[in-house]
């Protein structure tokens, strides 16, 4: 695995207007992805995940304001590019899958014109060697009979299908990053299986990044090498992905973990206290102080300072700070 | 709670802050809501507003006939020596009104039949329904009005009847296609897992939802009905003189084209203005609803 | 003896005609459910399991086939059942969003029961019992009652559609993938909820879900349905040590788990793979076939009928139909 830097967020603060004032949401994220490296960033909704992924492509929504921080695409500020450069990343290097392969995909067409249409906008090529390059996506994306999907409309496709043209269209070409935003929330159990165990392969073959957002624990789990957990637009713990989950050291993580049911029947918490916090008038330190048992004075004061509490654990939290 | 606690709960409810700051978003529908404002106030003011009221009603100067516009007069006088800007105004009297008894007899009848329709869209009520809404779509609508004055004596009572008969099927279009797609919702399956009756869940479940729609409609509406009475009115078949109707005014004005051009032209204005100003209300109202 | 049913549905199916054919949704399916307990409904999309819940509570009128409730034969639609019977069978619905009304007040939601089955007199009387309700789901009373649903979170709308399926103190309740759309916290808040709700009135109820893990700790009998077909009944412990039909092994393998002793639970040697078939144009004879490791001559040919295997425990599968 080449251990080059793909993606680094660094310090991310993005906020919304609205009719009730401006959302501070994303306050100082930060992230890494490495090529052939699979990252995991998990968190409950409306904890930034989403947020974070459209400012890495630039497409948050029109209220949406990046106020500070940078996003280096191998070295370069995506957030600072000219127009250009933006449209060629978006075109070549990093793509993104979205959570619903229905609306993702336009029903007028069939899934060869889009397919076509993309690649001829972004690559400049003719006909016959556009279509070349659309069936070798399907066929990678394990598509039973390319062919025929490519005549197809999305509707005559299943979920799992559209999906998988999705990500067949994600790596058309040759792409550097992949976000994949909640790929198989919307999928049946038996083809999520498939649909991540794919994702996962070609991910190894290409040695392409890949960001898998999800409320899906027991998914990312599985299926990525670190992990990122995001509280109320915070990363509060971070790092491989068996270290964090076999010993969750932030209280919302281990929270959240219990809150899992277990396939083993034992008892499962009763959640977790409190409600998520209001953008508007966020808690003050540590958003997540109202709700935790261990809270300190300091934790209402300021953020705290990330320690690595074991080689490749970081946590962000004033329980860890005395060491 | 008490009383004021719940009458300030309810108000919260209604979520007019969240309306206001959507509406008053685009310029436009800011433009849009001072003129329809403006129109409102001249109609109602218009005895106090008008420079000559007296000219609104029988009343010849044939000495100060066809004087073109000056300060006397600022929109000029008409072949009897009335003051056109005096009857504009009381035009807007005329039209607003029309356009209040049309949308007040047509509106909870198209509404209703609307909703029944909708509601029962396999049954035969509804398809009876739908068929005789289409039998009067289908008919161009000056064209149907134009038969049914016609058919009557002419007069603005009679005119407003014949608009009202042809306007009614657009609000049982609106809300049966409304209705048809709300009575798919989980609430309304609640409800009538619930075993609410069918007249609560029409009325009080489906047709808060389209509230919205039929207000914005309502709005845009004020602005179709006046033109097409003042149509009416163009061909004789509305109000009779001395009657200051907008849409006469622009028939009687327009056999002095171009030279008595004022006679015409400030009262074909004022339609415009009157429609301009509703359509941009009516945005407002949507985008308020919406966004 | 057969007063301790207090459901029973024999050989019901539910067929749809589309333009594309007929949808065979549910498709000749019989079980029976226990009073007092949680029976558990899994399957994926096709399954025919929210069908099956639509049919029970009324919203569609059955094919063919008969449910008998408190021994009643209720086998017809809505418009056709005596209002008592909505009084007794409730049912709390998969989307939070579009099952509130978005412009009634919490009160007039959650009291619409009270009032259309004239269990109070005047507002005050409303009122008090509304508050109880939501106190019941854990929703302060003052914060909530006047509130409209687009103010309140999806966990929140769900606990409020809770409230209102319990107004009418009901024995049975069917719950179609109530916690489907929400949040892992907050999930397990609103299934501590219905827990807490289903040990005090005592209630019978329908659990419909996709979640294996969620189904081990919540019901008390698991019902497997595929293409509109039962494939296993069986008490839970029982069918999570045993699993026995080949599409239930697929699924409990197919289950993303956080832990290490869940890990262990799972069915080893058996992947998912193929995508489900269409309820329009079923696989013949045995519907799972297609994707079957273990399929044999007879499965193309013949559907395997439902046999107890052990005392409680059924399955449809030509597998155990020797013994």
């Amino acid at each position: 695995m080449n251990k080059d830097i793909l993606l680094e967020v660094k310090n991310l603060h993005v906020g919304y207007k609205t009719h009730m004032g401006i959302s501070q949401v994303l306050q100082g994220v930060h992230l890494t992805v490495r090529k052939g490296e699979r990252i995991g960033v998990i968190g409950e909704s409306g904890s930034g995940k989403t947020t974070t992924m459209k400012s890495i492509l630039k497409i948050l929504p029109s209220n949406g304001m990046i106020k500070e921080g940078e996003i280096l695409y191998q070295g370069r500020n995506i957030l600072e590019m000219k127009q250009e450069e933006l449209l060629e990343l978006r075109r070549k290097k990093i793509s993104m899958i979205f959570q619903d392969p229905t609306s993702a995909l336009n029903p007028l067409f069939k899934v060869g014109q889009l397919m076509l249409d993309i690649i001829k906008y972004s690559y400049n090529l003719e006909e016959t060697e556009a279509k070349e390059m659309a069936l070798k996506a399907l066929r990678d994306a394990a598509l039973p009979d390319p062919e025929r999907v490519f005549d197809s409309y999305p509707f005559q496709l299943s979920g799992g299908m559209r999906q998988r043209v999705c990500i067949a269209l994600a790596l058309i070409g040759d792409r550097e990053l992949i976000i994949a935003d909640e790929p198989t929330t919307n999928l049946d159990v038996t083809i999520k299986a498939q649909v991540l165990n794919l994702l996962t392969k070609l991910v190894r073959e290409r040695n392409v990044g890949w960001i898998f957002v999800s409320q899906a624990l027991g998914a990312v789990r599985e299926n990525v090498d670190r992990v990122y957990v995001m509280y109320a637009g915070n990363i509060i713990e971070w790092g491989q992905t068996e270290k964090v989950f076999s010993n969750p050291l932030h209280p919302y993580t281990q929270k959240l973990l219990e809150c899992v049911p277990k396939l083993t029947g034992t008892e499962f918490s009763k959640g977790i206290r409190g409600r998520v916090p209001n953008y508007f008038n966020p808690p003050s330190g540590c958003r997540f102080h109202p709700r935790c048992d261990f809270v300190m004075d300091e934790c209402k004061k300021t953020f705290p300072e990330p320690v690595e509490v074991e080689t490749g654990h970081f946590v962000a939290c004033n329980l860890y700070r005395r060491r | 709670m008490s009383r004021a606690t719940i009458l300030s709960e309810w108000w919260k409810t209604l979520e007019i802050k969240k309306k206001w700051y959507n509406f008053r978003r685009s310029p436009l529908s800011l433009i849009g809501l001072i003129i329809s404002l403006s129109t409102v106030i001249l109609a109602i003011f218009a005895p106090w507003i008008a420079p000559y009221p007296e000219h609104a009603g029988f009343y010849t100067d044939f000495e100060h006939a066809n004087l073109p516009p000056s300060w006397q007069h600022l929109f000029g006088t008409d072949e009897f020596g009335r003051d056109v800007l005096s009857r504009t105004i009381f035009g807007f009297r005329y039209s607003l009104m029309m356009a209040a008894v049309v949308l007040t007899l047509v509106v909870p009848a198209g509404v209703i039949l609307g909703l029944i329709a909708g509601y029962y869209r396999e049954r035969w009520i509804g398809k009876l329904i739908m068929r005789i809404s289409d039998i009067f779509i289908a008919v161009p609508p000056l064209v149907l009005a134009l038969s049914v004055c016609s058919l009557l004596t002419p007069s603005a009572f009679n005119a407003m009847m014949a608009v009202s008969l042809m306007w009614w099927p657009w609000y049982t279009r609106l809300l049966y296609n409304i209705t048809s797609s709300i009575k798919e919702e989980y609430f309304v399956y609640a409800a009538k897992v619930t075993g609410a009756s069918s007249a609560h869940i029409m009325f009080k479940e489906i047709f808060p939802n389209a509230m919205g729609a039929v207000l914005t409609k309502i709005t845009l509406d004020v602005g179709w009905v006046i033109l097409l009475g003042a149509s009416l009115s163009f061909v004789g078949l509305g109000a009779q003189p001395p009657t200051p109707d907008l849409g006469t005014m622009v028939s009687d004005g327009a056999k002095f084209l171009p030279d008595y051009w004022w006679i015409s032209m400030f009262p074909a204005l004022a339609i415009s203005y009157i429609i301009l100003g509703f359509n941009l209300l009516g945005d407002g109202i949507k985008d308020a609803f919406e966004g | 003896m057969e007063n301790e049913y207090i459901l029973k549905i024999q050989n019901l199916k539910k067929y749809f005609e589309t333009p594309y054919g007929t949808v065979r949704a549910v498709d000749d399916i019989s079980l029976k459910v226990r009073k007092g307990t949680t029976m558990g409904l899994v399957g994926e999309s096709g399954s025919g399991k929210s069908t099956t819940g639509h049919v029970v509570v009324g919203l569609f009128p059955p094919t063919s086939g008969k449910i008998f409730f408190k021994n009643k034969d209720i086998s017809v639609p809505l418009e056709k059942r005596p209002k008592e019977l909505k009084r007794d069978i409730q049912m709390v619905f998969q989307d939070p969003a579009s099952s509130l009304n978005p412009k009634k007040i919490i009160r007039d939601i959650v009291g619409l029961p009270l009032k259309v089955h004239k269990m109070v007199q005047t507002k005050e009387e409303l009122e008090e019992k509304v508050a109880k309700l939501l106190e019941m789901v854990e929703l302060p009373p003052e914060d909530f009652m006047y509130r409209r649903p687009v103010d309140i979170g999806g966990g929140e709308k769900q606990a409020v559609s809770i409230a209102r399926a319990i107004a009418t103190n009901p024995s049975f309740v069917i719950f179609d993938e109530p916690t489907s759309a929400l949040d892992v916290s907050i999930q397990a808040k609103i299934i501590n909820s219905i827990l807490n709700i289903q040990r005090e009135f005592k209630l019978t109820s329908l659990f419909i879900t996709h979640d294996l893990s969620l189904m081990r700790n919540i019901s008390s009998e698991v019902t497997i349905m595929y293409l509109g077909k039962v494939c296993e009944i069986a008490p839970t412990d029982v069918f999570f040590q045993k699993p026995l039909h080949p599409y239930t092994q697929m699924l409990l393998s197919s289950v993303p788990v956080l832990t290490k002793e869940e890990e262990e639970l799972k069915p080893k040697g058996i992947k998912s793979i193929g995508e489900i078939g269409s309820p329009i144009h079923p696989p013949s004879g045995c519907r799972f076939h297609p994707r079957c490791p273990y399929a044999k001559e007879i499965c193309k040919k013949k559907e395997p009928r439902l046999i107890e295997v052990e005392p409680g425990h059924f399955v449809a599968c030509h597998l155990y139909a020797e013994k």
